[in-house]
């Protein structure tokens, strides 16, 4: 039944017409007895034998024999690929590993055969290993995706699946080994086309079409190598998980709900406040260490969190600053008392009594007990009535000497002129 | 100094030489170190000489815990606070918060991360805006991610979104808790040290249940 399978899938695919010959389904028989593993030439007859009763017609066409299935073969095909299509896909890419993709001596010959090789064996090798690798695929996806169930607290029996599941990902992983070892051969294929370069250099044409072919063997098994590591990869680490999982099964479930549960409850209760994703505040700030190397902004201070800033006392010397004091106020007691006498003298002036300086000087002295008051007053009753028309100051240069401070003036005598 | 050099065995290796000054300045900015991409070496530093001087040091002279922590998917070091305060980091503009769109953010990566359990952890911009717009809590998102619900959104209004995202997978990996394959698409990978939100909020993700029923009694009333 495989035999007339893979006779009409090959029509389909165009491996052979639709009309075949006898080399044709002598080889497609050896693929058969191959994947089979039947090893006697008598099973091989009797198989043909079987198969050409019901399945297939041998008709002569001038001096060759050609064959044709029938229309039941082809019915019942359409019907059984539909049914075990992944067993037919399996026997399709192993042929198709196995007579295509390597690269015979003969193919080498010349750019014709070469040529040839690479449309009729590597083109559809390669169609069909893509095609094989996307099933795969998709396949390790899907279980992948099916897996994440695993993790839902609602799971019956999850031991049982848990296990089950490593069964199938074993499985894959076999898939993708073999996958892996059967274009193992590539070094080999393209070793051989590095080879051929220098017998496809001769002129331009052969080479440029030479470089061409090899450019894309060359990117296909490069492609196909991380495609493949990727899914084995993809196997590799949902079978280690699977193993892990086994034992912290409960305690992830239960971790895992927690944390969508707290998601759920920062999204429901935050807000948006201009743009500024808000948390309610019974979610907890938390710190990292951090020490920035630059500031790229202007940091933002809160000052709340900071000491607030006093203003800086001044240190300073109390004893200087009494001393300034007391003399800012002895300064004061001069100032005040200077007036007061300035008063009194030019009250005295104004009455007409003439004023003899040197007895007023004593008079200060005695009462005040401070040199500077008089010589202020002096001072001040030059000043005010040195430039006075009606008041005149007369200095006459003769000594009065004091017996007290061991002072010495000259008479002064200061009265109202009446014109 | 030889003495001094005794207690901390790895400031005489050579590897010290090369990669102590990055692995230091890494772990003081919050890094996560991982056998990751860049970090490999530091990451191959900091494994070697843990326990051979290298936890010492930071406990000794930064009051801080140089701790070692793994994932399912692989191991990852850190600098964090002691239980008590915050060691030498207690300074100010030596700690960073963490922000509230990057705590929410934080929480879904980490959500992924536990969901993507089997599979490697990449994602892509559609896979957020999935979540974002077809999810089963698709009216939360865009509450706080737009501001408002809409049937639809302008195309500024969506750029807007995908900047900040883009800016919080930036500071993600800044931490070591993504690498950003390609950052205009906003395609990245999440990484094991994601795991340090699981510490980080243990106490938050284990009080949930109480923090739900607080929470729902403050909308009543």
């Amino acid at each position: 039944m495989i035999l007339i399978v893979w006779l009409q899938q090959k029509i389909e695919k165009g491996y052979i017409g639709e009309d075949f010959e006898q080399k044709d389904l002598d080889d497609t028989i050896d693929d058969v007895v191959e994947l089979l593993n039947i090893t006697t030439d008598k099973n091989k007859e009797a198989l043909s034998k079987k198969l050409s009763n019901h399945f297939y017609i041998t008709e002569r066409i001038g001096n060759k024999y050609q064959i044709h299935l029938t229309v039941f073969a082809k019915e019942l095909c359409k019907l059984l690929i539909q049914e075990v299509q992944p067993e037919i896909k399996k026997l399709e890419l192993f042929h198709v590993f196995k007579r295509t993709l390597p690269l015979q001596d003969e193919d080498l010959i010349d750019i014709k055969n070469f040529t040839y090789w690479f449309k009729n064996h590597f083109q559809p090798a390669r169609n069909e290993i893509y095609s094989h690798t996307e099933k795969l695929n998709n396949e390790v996806a899907d279980r992948i995706n099916e897996l994440s169930t695993l993790l839902k607290s609602e799971i019956e029996n999850p031991k049982e699946q848990i296990n089950s599941y490593t069964e199938i990902f074993a499985m894959l992983e076999k898939q993708t080994t073999g996958l892996i070892n059967t274009i193992d051969y590539k070094n080999d294929t393209l070793n051989k086309v590095k080879a051929a370069k220098k017998h496809f250099s001769k002129d331009e044409e052969t080479f440029d079409e030479f470089s061409r072919i090899q450019g894309e063997v060359e990117y296909f098994f490069q492609s196909i190598d991380r495609r493949i590591i990727s899914i084995n990869d993809k196997i590799q680490l949902a079978s280690k998980r699977l193993r892990n999982l086994l034992d912290t099964l409960k305690h992830k479930q239960l971790f895992k709900i927690k944390i969508e549960k707290l998601l759920l409850l920062m999204l429901k209760f935050s807000r948006n406040e201009k743009g500024e994703i808000k948390l309610h505040e019974r979610f907890p700030k938390k710190y990292f260490p951090f020490i920035p190397t630059k500031f790229v902004a202007i940091p933002k201070i809160d000052f709340q969190f900071y000491t607030k800033a006093e203003p800086q006392r001044q240190e300073y010397d109390r004893q200087h600053e009494r001393a300034e004091r007391n003399k800012g106020l002895a300064l004061l007691e001069i100032q005040e008392a200077t007036a007061k006498w300035l008063d009194e003298i030019n009250f005295e002036i104004e009455s007409g009594n003439e004023i003899e300086f040197d007895q007023w000087f004593d008079k200060i002295v005695e009462q005040e007990n401070n040199l500077e008051v008089p010589i202020q007053v002096c001072f001040g009753l030059i000043e005010e009535h040195n430039s006075s028309d009606d008041k005149t100051i007369s200095i006459v240069k003769e000594e009065v000497s004091k017996n007290k401070n061991d002072l010495t003036l000259w008479k002064m005598r200061m009265q109202t002129t009446r014109s | 100094m030889e003495n001094a050099n005794a207690n901390y065995p790895f400031l005489n290796s050579e590897q010290a030489k090369k990669y102590f000054a990055d692995a230091d300045i890494a772990l003081k900015q919050g890094r996560h170190i991982q056998d990751f991409g860049t970090d490999i070496r530091l990451f191959s530093f900091v494994d070697e000489f843990f326990e051979k001087g290298l936890e010492e040091y930071y406990k000794n002279f930064f009051g801080m815990n140089l701790v070692s922590d793994k994932s399912d998917n692989g191991k990852f070091y850190y600098l964090d606070f002691p239980e008590d305060g915050k060691g030498k980091f207690g300074k100010e503009n030596r700690s960073k918060e963490l922000e509230d769109d990057k705590v929410i953010f934080a929480i879904l990566f980490l959500n992924l991360y536990k969901e993507k359990f089997f599979e490697q952890k990449e994602f892509h911009w559609q896979d957020l805006e999935q979540t974002f717009k077809e999810s089963e809590h698709k009216q939360l998102w865009q509450n706080i991610l737009f501001g408002k619900v809409k049937q639809n959104y302008t195309v500024r209004e969506e750029q807007e979104v995908k900047d900040k995202v883009r800016k919080i997978l930036t500071e993600f990996e800044k931490l070591g808790w993504v690498v950003l394959k390609n950052q205009e698409e906003v395609q990245f990978e999440i990484l094991p040290s994601i795991e340090r939100m699981s510490k980080l909020y243990g106490d938050v993700i284990d009080n949930v249940a109480s923090i739900e029923e607080y929470l729902n009694n403050e909308q009543l009333s």
